[in-house]
């Protein structure tokens, strides 16, 4: 049996070994070597793997908590029952395979070749606050391709030596982040000191239900503990998480793209239903990357397209219609909106006498 | 609205989670390759891990043994390799995590892959229980277009292609003949690098704006430049061909952060205002800037250019 003391968490390589990460990973691989499933009795008795202790309750809750544990780094170990099993036998453990292991002979070269250059796309542009996850995908595509030829493919130099990449390890050491991915992973709620554009600051505690980015910053939506409302939260605005707290599930219904936020969303008035018109020619492509996808758009009798969103800032709505004005873009309501866009080119226009 | 469930304990990333994490990322990548062996900078790269933490997940996996099953494992260093032996050491690769699986769909379904493909990778990767009609939790503001995969394939195979493209101002899309080079994604936009046949020169495209790819087959000798190398193309192309405009802006105004911008000072006649000179490849592009920032941005120079924008403005109530 190996020396069991606290290791500090700097980790150095003549640092005697950590009693729990040995505890949880022979737990792992001896459910993984395992041909049958193994009783409680057989773990909880099992000094070498860490139990054995003279109090068996101890032991139990050790187990369960290891269980716990280990399903928080993606391995289930589930109870194995017999349909005819008496109600007084003791449980049996096994890993639950098709739960814990990806699925082997399902994905071609070619899926995984193109899945690679997708996520290579995806993080193509500045830091980017999807990278933290889509890295840790790649870098499972990768080995999948292993398995698949034999060896490591080799990397794209472009990517090892571009600046892009550097970035992107810049992004993936953001240990903000990461907590936030994790949390988001773990579905456990994150206490966090917010630092809101006023320069306000605020503790409060979120389950995270969805993150996107807006460019190259990060946003989490979440149900926050504050205001008991599904808010949304800049990821660089978050000076400190906090340990995970509690379990929650993501609404089934919930869904991130509603939060995408566009110029007008953010001012403190109150909400105004809006229309644009776009000319005919646009495609529905070209309108979802202007809209996010928000708001809802049909055709008018003419074939242009009229886009009907709710505005909170009539300034940032025309500044918005303006900036995309050689697209045809332009305000049909309400009248509002209309005079205030026709203003701001009046402004605009003044400014060159 | 459904309320955090509360569970009956609280949990922690320690230590311990990150050591038991890397081991296991260690064995599965080992697993991956045939005579599970790989170097200590494949192993460094892959876990994103120092020498002594690579070290010290070695010295957890040495000790993983069963005693009725007999089985151990045995994973020393070779030299600058990494050997994994033993009766029943080899693990599978796992499920992506939640987090993971919800970024996964998210790349998958913007870049629109095949469905076939989508379906494959769901099936093996993403989390037990994934709904494919799941609405996204994760989700990015850059629109990469319906032709993605037709570009990418394009692109690895060198082939030549005839695009659909809709340029701003154009009523409709028009064909044109490329060579694709590269993808290239900003924070606002994705585009196709490409050299235009007819035109001899190299353009860039917005991807949501192609309407269509006809992949020609044609090999062409056409290679995509270094990252650094576009670039100073790109800077070299809009001095060459792009006329700089002189812009002020009023203080306090929010300063843009265009790529054109050459140079930036205080305004000679101490008035507080910033002067900009920008190269500007459109100018239509400009002018809706100047609108949108309703006075707070004035062209300054050249005067044909004012005289430009004043006529894009009337044009427009």
């Amino acid at each position: 049996m190996t020396e069991r003391r606290r290791q500090p968490d700097d980790g150095t390589a003549d640092a005697p070994l950590d009693e729990t990460a040995q505890r949880l990973l022979n737990l792992l691989f001896i459910f993984n070597a395992a041909e049958r499933p193994l009783t409680t009795d057989e773990i909880v008795s099992d000094a070498d793997l860490g139990y054995g202790s003279p109090n068996r309750a101890s032991d139990l809750r050790k187990f369960r908590r290891d269980r716990e544990k280990l399903a928080e780094r993606g391995v289930f170990i589930a109870e194995v029952r017999a349909t005819d099993a008496a109600e007084t036998e003791q449980s049996s453990w096994a890993i639950d395979r098709a739960r814990t292991f990806a699925g082997g002979g399902i994905v071609r070269e070619g899926d995984v070749h193109l899945l690679v250059k997708a996520i290579d796309a995806y993080l193509a542009g500045p830091a980017h606050p999807l990278a933290p996850p889509l890295n840790a995908v790649r870098i499972r595509a990768r080995e999948e391709l292993a398995r698949l030829a034999g060896e490591l493919p080799p990397e794209d130099p472009q990517r090892v030596a571009s600046p892009t990449a550097s970035q992107q390890n810049r992004a993936r050491q953001n240990g903000t982040a990461d907590a936030l991915w994790t949390a988001f992973s773990l579905r456990r709620t994150v206490p966090l000191t917010y630092r809101n554009a006023r320069g306000a600051s605020s503790q409060r505690t979120v389950a995270v239900y969805g993150i996107f980015a807006h460019g190259a910053t990060g946003y989490v939506v979440g149900l926050d503990s504050a205001t008991q409302a599904v808010r949304t939260f800049r990821i660089d605005r978050i000076e400190r998480v906090g340990v995970l707290g509690d379990s929650y599930e993501v609404p089934a219904d919930f869904d991130v793209r509603p939060y995408l936020f566009l110029p007008f969303d953010l001012g403190e008035g109150e909400p105004v239903a809006a229309t644009f018109s776009l000319p005919a020619e646009r495609t529905r492509a070209e309108l979802a990357a202007l809209t996010y996808g928000r708001g809802t758009s049909e055709r008018a009798g003419d074939g242009s397209w009229r886009w009907h969103i709710t505005v909170r800032d009539l300034n940032a709505a025309a500044a918005f219609a303006l900036e995309h004005a050689r697209d045809g873009m332009r305000p049909v309501a309400p009248a509002a909106l209309v005079d205030t866009w026709r203003d701001t080119i009046s402004k605009a226009v003044s400014a060159h006498a | 609205m459904p309320r955090p469930r509360p569970s009956r304990r609280k949990s922690i990333l320690t230590g311990s989670d990150r050591r038991v994490e890397r081991a296991i990322r260690l064995l599965e990548l080992l697993s991956s390759v045939e005579g599970t062996i790989v170097t200590a900078d494949e192993a460094r790269t892959y876990l994103e891990a120092t020498d002594a933490e690579i070290d010290e997940a070695i010295a957890l996996i040495a000790t993983l043994a069963d005693r009725e099953s007999g089985a151990r494992a045995v994973i020393f260093r070779d030299h600058d390799d990494i050997v994994l032996a033993g009766e029943g050491s080899e693990l599978m690769p796992l499920r992506l995590s939640l987090g993971e699986g919800a970024a996964l769909a998210c790349v998958m379904g913007e870049l629109h892959l095949p469905n076939d493909v989508r379906d494959r990778l769901s099936r093996a990767l993403l989390p037990d229980g994934w709904r494919p009609d799941a609405t996204p939790l994760v989700a990015g503001t850059v629109s990469f277009g319906a032709w993605y995969p037709a570009l990418q394939q394009a692109i690895a195979e060198r082939a030549r292609i005839r695009i659909a493209y809709r340029a701003h101002g154009d009523t409709e899309a028009r064909e044109r003949l490329v060579d694709p080079l590269a993808l290239e994604v900003t924070a606002d936009a994705a585009y196709l690098r490409a050299r235009d046949v007819l035109k001899r020169g190299e353009r860039r495209y917005r991807l949501e704006r192609i309407a269509a790819v006809t992949n020609l087959g044609a090999h062409t000798a056409a290679a995509a430049p270094s990252d650094s190398a576009a670039h100073a193309a790109v800077a070299e192309s809009l001095r060459a061909t792009a006329p700089l405009v002189e812009l002020a802006l009023a203080p306090g105004a929010a300063v843009p952060t265009w790529d054109g911008i050459e140079e930036m000072s205080p305004a000679p006649d101490g008035a507080g205002e910033t002067r900009l000179k920008v190269r500007v490849a459109a100018e239509p592009w400009l002018f809706d800037h100047v609108l949108a920032a309703g006075g707070a941005l004035r062209i300054v120079a050249p005067a044909a250019t004012v005289d430009a924008f004043l006529t894009y403005a009337a044009t427009l109530t």
